[in-house]
């Protein structure tokens, strides 16, 4: 607004939707690309397989042992 | 043993006065959960309540942390979103015959009822015309307490000690499933309730 009177900042743009079209080009440069393709969805599958073991095992677990865990002994406070 | 929390030995008034918040605790708890704690018992809290409002009920009747081992609150993996949870004590994992379960509400214990002694609701007395808290001389926690102790030196079972009605302590009384609760499936009506107070009319067995 005051920083940008009469144009003042080079970089300056009328283009409402500037920011969009730029995001939109670096998604279609990345997806474009075959190794980040592959690694980005290797991510998103690995991160997904490793959350459903971890609940798995978190199911199990729970079956094992009951809802509140293994007793515990009290020690004592001294 | 496990405890329930709300209306069995803490209470919260009703939403109309949460605004003058303060939790009552139920006349002997501090004295049963220090017994229970000089026995060294394992002492779990179960409550439909949020996390939330279960470490605040922690922290007022447990501020040091040797009392309560461990809380279980609202989850989807053992409670049902409906009025028909139930409480089962078989998904603790602990040793039935030496777990016990002080309860408010008849349907929540109603597959272990071998093991559970319904007491009457606690309610707070703010909102009502007197001002006293309900029941009037409410000694259910005392009479739990006394059960504790004769478990400890009779050395039984506890199914086999409440359904003993020469052993245990003569307040406990009983109730057939089928009269505590009319809606109960007959194949989940199976034995009895024990209560404590005047939750229900005593003698009715049959």
């Amino acid at each position: 607004m005051y920083a940008n009177k009469e144009k003042a900042k080079h970089t300056h743009t009328e283009d409402r939707f500037y920011g969009a079209k730029r995001l939109k080009e670096i998604g279609t440069r990345f997806w474009s690309d075959h190794a980040a393709r592959a690694y980005f969805l290797t991510m998103i599958g690995g991160i997904t397989l490793a959350y459903y073991l971890l609940v798995e095992k978190q199911d199990r677990l729970r079956h094992q042992q009951g809802l509140v865990g293994p007793k515990e002994r009290l020690t004592s406070l001294d | 043993m496990v405890l329930d929390v709300d209306e069995t030995i803490v209470s919260y008034g009703d939403k109309a006065y949460r605004l003058r918040a303060a939790l009552v605790p139920r006349p002997f708890l501090a004295e049963l959960l220090d017994y229970l704690s000089s026995i060294d018992a394992e002492v779990i809290l179960w409550s439909a309540s949020s996390e939330r409002y279960m470490k605040q009920v922690v922290h007022a009747i447990d501020p040091s942390g040797i009392r309560i081992s461990h809380y279980i609150t609202r989850d989807p993996i053992w409670m049902s979103r409906d009025h028909f949870y139930e409480k089962n004590l078989r998904w603790l994992g602990r040793d039935l015959n030496d777990t016990i379960f002080i309860e408010n509400r008849a349907m929540s214990v109603r597959s272990c009822n071998q093991n559970a002694i319904l007491v009457e609701d606690f309610v707070r007395g703010e909102y009502m015309e007197n001002g006293q808290d309900y029941p009037q001389n409410d000694k259910a926690l005392k009479i739990i307490c006394q059960v504790i102790k004769d478990l400890e030196t009779s050395r039984k079972s506890v199914p086999a000690y409440l359904s003993d009605k020469k052993v245990r302590v003569p307040d406990v009384k009983e109730i057939a499933c089928h009269l505590a609760m009319r809606q109960m499936p007959d194949e989940l009506a199976v034995g009895s309730f024990y209560f404590v107070g005047d939750k229900f009319k005593a003698g009715a067995t049959t």
